[in-house]
C-alpha cells in the first residue's frame, strides 16, 4: 500500500455512467478512495 | 470531500450496484486493475477481487492516511476523525 505522504498516483477510470474520472479532477478537495471486493457485496 | 468507490467490476455492474443502493458518488470500473495495482488493492493483474482497503487523499494530492483493513460500518466515523 502507499504510505502517508506519498503522492497519490493519478488515474483515469470510467465510473458507473461511463464518465472518465481522474484523481486530478479533485485537486483541492479531500478524496476518499474506497476499494471493495465486488459490486453488490456488503462493505 | 469526494468519495470514489472502486472495484474490478464492469461499468454495467457498477451501474446496477449504484442503482440498487442509491449511491450518488462515482463507482470506478477498474476492469484492467491498473488503479488497484497502483494503490496496492491487488498485486495480481488478473485478480478477481480488490482488497478491502481505502485511502484518504489530501487536497494536495498526497496520501493523508491509508486504511489497510476497512470495516465498512466503522469506516465513515474513522474517516471523519482523520479529516
Amino acid at each position: 500500500m502507499l504510505e502517508p505522504g506519498a503522492a497519490a498516483p493519478d488515474f483515469e477510470v470510467q465510473d458507473q455512467t461511463g464518465q472518465a474520472r481522474r484523481l486530478s479532477d479533485y485537486r483541492g478537495q479531500n478524496v476518499v478512495l474506497w476499494f471493495y471486493p465486488k459490486a453488490d457485496t456488503p462493505g | 470531500m469526494q468519495i470514489l468507490g472502486a472495484s474490478f467490476d464492469t461499468v454495467a455492474d457498477q451501474a446496477a450496484f449504484a442503482r440498487k443502493f442509491g449511491f450518488n458518488f462515482p463507482l470506478l470500473a477498474d476492469t484492467d486493475r491498473k488503479l488497484g495495482l497502483a494503490y496496492g488493492a491487488t498485486d495480481d493483474p488478473k485478480a478477481g477481487y480488490a482488497k478491502r482497503i481505502s485511502y484518504l487523499i489530501g487536497p494536495d494530492g498526497k496520501v493523508k492516511k491509508a486504511y489497510p483493513k476497512v470495516n465498512a460500518a466503522a469506516h465513515p466515523e474513522e474517516l471523519l476523525k482523520d479529516l
